[in-house]
């Protein structure tokens, strides 16, 4: 099940909040673990025992390691073991065609493989099971005893599909102690459809454009068309990640949990560095503490350093999927942060705002190319189309692209700075009913572009 | 918690090895899994289909799958029918999947009132999908031929 | 000051839990409470019904899409959404809606989409194989231009675009080469563009476009007699056609529906309706006029089999394949042909031999437009046996 659907908003949701709220308060946390594993279950009938036995497992594997904890070797070995089977599991069923692909081409061997689906959300939830069984290790956090409270973590709904990552030491306390007002279910409802907005009437309209482009016929594109194409997606892929982290944070607000943000503007960055702040925060902060610094960070002679980096970001990228472009995205970051970390630290830091700002734009909006490209190959020859390959610099399709979705593209850019959501939290503050309107109009957009998408119209009917 | 760790990464095995046996499929044609599953004795009684059966039967255009088999009765007044077809790609099972359902919609429709027997038949219907196969049969015959389908996918 | 603005914000929040409350639970209760509907008439298809849930349909996920589809398509005041939508992109300038263009002088268009040349080879192979094996029959190809392609200059500037006339030359050539003649009327039909050659909201041409497209064809033909055979009669002026459906753009102009009827000159045809059993004196479903697709007064839709009696003195049968440009054309021919089968390829499925055969067919007329047809897989199916 997605949030962006007519089943989530008007039958899952309201039936889950009923029975949430109606309810006492011991009660609250079973309803949500049953309701998250009907939510999975829904999307996954098959592969929602995958996920219950990384639970349940993890469950286990944590008590262990706390219970072991005064010895420091047999709970390091038990680490080991669990962090062996977590990864396992990713690593069988998200990477193991892509494994055996690339052996057969390093090799020249066939050997066959067969095609499994993969299971929705195991990066996330593997993820999180793991923030949980390394802090219980290092004893930051005690193991949870309470069987339903920590597989309602590891499922609960609002995050399990999409992130963002959250750490279980960051909402532990929330599991049992978490408030409820009306206020906070309120802003939770805004940041929900702020999220929901920008999916559905930002992201996917933006992605027509994008898909638009690479649909062209023909091998070439014009410098317009290319940038035209890429920056739709550049735009899309931020609203539509960020609007479905929006969406979580929001419902888990709604339901009395905190979140971490998880995109804070990375569009106005200056540097590859602040971008990556300002990014899928919740991803590279997980890096960056359950990888980066036990490797030793950056505090470690320079070739080490610049190993951990690369590690990372190998990882990185292939954490968003099982394909070496996914990797090279991840690298080519890598070498930017390295440049600007020993480099161009002060050269970018004397450069005037607007240089910066276009450096750090182009540097991500040409990596986006490597990410949505099917191939590298694909990948490089639309970089080439953008810098004026094809020869031609504007051609009718462009034009007519860029008229179709001016006003979307400007949109686009408009939403991606601070200022609109601070112009609303103002109206919101001076003229809160002014404020509703605004975000009843922008539902009711969004619920006509939901159900249009299900438009079917079937032109030869036969009687 | 030695032995729970032991039956949980059992439970694991036994659960990967299910998820492995239920995506091992073969990449033979649909022709030789259906040589599989009847016999001759089977299609005594029926007529091998072509593309205009696979058209007017399922409104499926053959062009468009990887190749398939269709038997259908020889009496109009019989409503026997076995299809084994290939997807192209995994996207084609649920128009297949529609496309099967729409079929024993009008043949019910067809029957409703003149033969309880053949009405019988066809609500027991089978269809399964394996990988790019689908099995699709009404007859008394449809559990075995469906567990042979089973079993020839997986060579 | 601080404090004030917090607290309003507070207000703001506890509105927004009122607002968003009512409203999720009053979408719950309608979607509840509403009866089912079957049958979308601006859809032209059946709407998803209560699916069943079994061990099969819940394990494979099928019962959860179909569940989807469901709510979906039960939604109540689906259509309303569906006009907030393409308003909605209106406004944001987008001038195109699931592959139709919205286009100057209130028209709307497809464009053309190339054909899988897997798809075409085989077309052409079949119809170049029939042409080979009946070399005694007259056979003719009429392939008809879309509004695209006559009408271009009212598409969106710059709008994208397949050539359709590249398509059409390859076609002819293929086809007249294997001894099928081209009835080629894209020149007649441009001559005429100040007439109303194709509909504004529908993808069909309209019955003058068909006219101008039959003077020209009756020679290629060899049709012989008056053309002076009918009326020219309007029966409809409030037409709405399958591009509005198509696109979700409920806000187009009405067509004009024009049908020649006639005169006392012209011999009265009998139409059979083979599958249906009927035979009824009149090319034309008048009643059709008040359903949402008007086109099917025309021959009352696609039927698969349609055989025209008409008693003119000659030994001359057709039999026509085609899609739907043909229903407001083969009247035309009625006068100049003993019989007239008409063939959708996509309903019938018997043997064509046995048919060309029972019915001494001399002549032979593929009629269709190119959009169609470049998309079609069912002639090659009903010609290679």
């Amino acid at each position: 099940m997605v949030f962006s659907s007519i089943i989530f908003l008007f039958i899952f949701l309201p039936v889950t909040l009923l029975i949430y709220f109606a309810v006492p308060r011991a009660a609250k946390n079973p309803v949500l673990l049953i309701a998250s594993i009907f939510f999975y279950a829904w999307g996954e009938p098959v592969y929602v025992f995958l996920m219950l036995f990384s639970a349940v497992f993890n469950y286990f594997m944590g008590l262990d390691i706390f219970d072991r904890r005064h010895d420091h070797h047999l709970a390091k070995n038990s680490l080991i073991f669990t962090i062996i089977i977590n990864l396992l599991m990713l690593g069988f069923f998200k990477y193991y065609g892509f494994a055996i692909e690339t052996f057969n081409g390093i090799f020249g061997t066939d050997f066959a493989h067969r095609d499994l689906a993969l299971p929705i959300g195991i990066s996330f939830y593997t993820f999180q099971a793991l923030s949980y069984i390394i802090d219980v290790y290092r004893r930051n956090i005690d193991a949870q005893r309470n069987f339903i409270s920590f597989c309602m973590y590891l499922t609960l709904f609002p995050q399990l599909i999409a992130g963002p990552i959250v750490k279980y030491k960051d909402i532990e306390h929330q599991l049992k102690d978490r408030q409820i007002t009306m206020a906070g279910f309120g802003e939770g409802v805004e940041c929900f459809i702020k999220g929901l907005a920008k999916k559905v009437l930002l992201a996917n309209n933006l992605g027509l454009l994008h898909s638009a482009i690479v649909a062209l016929p023909g091998d070439d594109l014009s410098v317009l068309s290319a940038w035209l194409g890429i920056i739709g997606y550049t735009l899309q892929i931020y609203f539509d990640f960020s609007g479905y982290s929006d969406m979580a944070i929001g419902l888990g607000k709604m339901l009395g949990f905190d979140y971490m943000q998880n995109f804070n503007y990375p569009y106005i960055s200056k540097t590859i560095t602040e971008f990556w702040r300002r990014w899928h925060i919740s991803l590279s902060t997980w890096f960056r503490e359950y990888l980066y610094i036990p490797l030793g960070g950056n505090r470690v002679p320079w070739y080490k350093h610049l190993r951990n980096i690369f590690v990372v970001w190998f990882l990185t990228g292939l954490w968003h999927g099982a394909s070496w472009n996914f990797v090279v995205w991840g690298l080519y970051y890598a070498v930017f942060l390295v440049l600007e970390k020993y480099l161009l630290k002060k050269p970018l830091e004397k450069a005037p705002s607007f240089v910066s700002h276009i450096y750090t734009m182009l540097i991500v909006t040409v990596d986006w190319v490597f990410f949505c490209s099917p191939d590298l190959g694909s990948a490089l020859s639309y970089i080439g189309d953008m810098f004026g390959s094809s020869g031609v610099f504007a051609d009718a399709a462009g034009l007519y692209y860029l008229r179709s979705f001016f006003l979307f593209l400007l949109i686009g850019g408009i939403c991606s700075v601070p200022a609109p959501q601070k112009a609303y939290r103002m109206i919101a503050a001076s003229k809160p009913k002014a404020a509703i309107i605004i975000d009843i109009l922008l539902f009711i957009l969004c619920i006509a572009y939901l159900v249009y998408d299900t438009y079917n119209p079937f032109l030869y009917f036969r009687f | 918690m030695k032995i729970i760790k032991i039956v949980l990464v059992a439970i694991l095995a036994v659960y990967i090895a299910f998820i492995w046996n239920m995506n091992g499929v073969s990449d033979r044609s649909a022709e030789a899994i259906a040589s599989d599953v009847v016999s001759k004795q089977d299609t005594v009684e029926m007529v091998k289909g072509n593309d205009k059966t696979l058209l007017q039967f399922y409104g499926l255009a053959a062009i468009d799958y990887d190749g398939y088999v269709v038997w259908s009765s020889k009496k109009k007044i019989d409503v026997d029918e076995l299809l084994i077809i290939k997807a192209k790609n995994k996207d084609q099972i649920n128009t297949l999947r529609d496309a099967v359902d729409q079929r024993v919609k009008a043949q019910e429709e067809a029957f409703d009132g003149y033969g309880t027997a053949q009405m019988a038949l066809l609500r027991k219907n089978i269809v399964t999908t394996r990988g790019n196969y689908l099995f699709f049969a009404v007859s008394k015959k449809a559990g075995d031929w469906n567990s042979l389908f089973v079993k020839a996918v997986k060579k | 000051m601080r404090r004030k603005n917090k607290s309003k914000l507070h207000n703001f929040f506890v509105y927004m839990t009122i607002i968003f409350v009512i409203i999720i639970a009053v979408f719950l209760a309608a979607i509840i409470i509403s009866p089912d509907k079957k049958y979308s008439a601006e859809e032209n298809r059946m709407l998803e019904t209560r699916p069943d849930a079994t061990i099969t349909s819940i394990t494979s996920g099928r019962f959860m899409n179909d569940f989807e589809n469901y709510t979906n398509d039960q939604l109540p005041l689906r259509n309303m959404w569906i006009r907030i939508k393409t308003t909605s992109d209106m406004l944001m300038g987008k001038t195109e809606s699931n592959g139709v263009y919205r286009c100057r002088d209130g028209y709307l268009m497809e464009t053309f989409q190339p054909p899988e040349k897997r798809n075409f080879d085989s077309t052409m192979t079949a119809m170049k194989k029939f042409s080979g094996r009946y070399k005694k029959l007259k056979k003719y190809f009429l392939l008809a231009p879309n509004a695209a392609n006559i009408l271009s200059d009212k598409l969106p500037s710059n709008a994208p675009a397949a050539d359709q006339n590249r398509f059409m030359d390859k076609v002819f050539s293929t086809t007249g080469a294997a001894g099928i003649k081209s009835i080629d009327v894209r020149d007649t039909l441009r001559s005429h563009r100040d007439r109303q050659l194709y509909y504004h909201s529908d993808h069909h041409w309209t019955t003058d476009g068909a006219w101008y497209s039959f003077l020209q064809a009756s020679k290629t033909m060899g049709l012989k007699g008056s053309r002076d055979l009918y009326s020219r009669l309007l029966v409809a002026n409030d037409f709405k056609g399958s591009l509005e459906s198509k696109s979700g753009y409920y806000m187009c102009k009405n067509d004009d529906i024009y049908i020649y009827y006639p005169k006392k000159a012209a011999k009265r045809s009998v139409v059979n309706y083979v599958d249906e059993q009927k035979k009824i004196t009149s090319f034309y479903k008048t009643a059709n006029l008040k359903k949402k697709d008007a086109y099917t007064v025309f021959f009352n839709g696609n039927p698969p089999c349609v055989k025209i009696d008409t008693p003119v003195k000659t030994t001359r049968r057709l039999l026509v394949f085609k899609d739907s440009y043909a229903n407001c054309f083969v009247p035309f021919l009625s006068q100049y042909y003993r019989r007239i089968v008409m063939v959708d390829p996509r309903y019938y499925y018997s043997n064509i031999n046995d048919l060309i055969d029972s019915e001494q067919i001399t002549d032979v007329l593929f009629l269709y437009n190119a959009n169609t047809f470049s998309q079609d897989t069912s002639l090659s199916t009903m010609l290679s046996n």
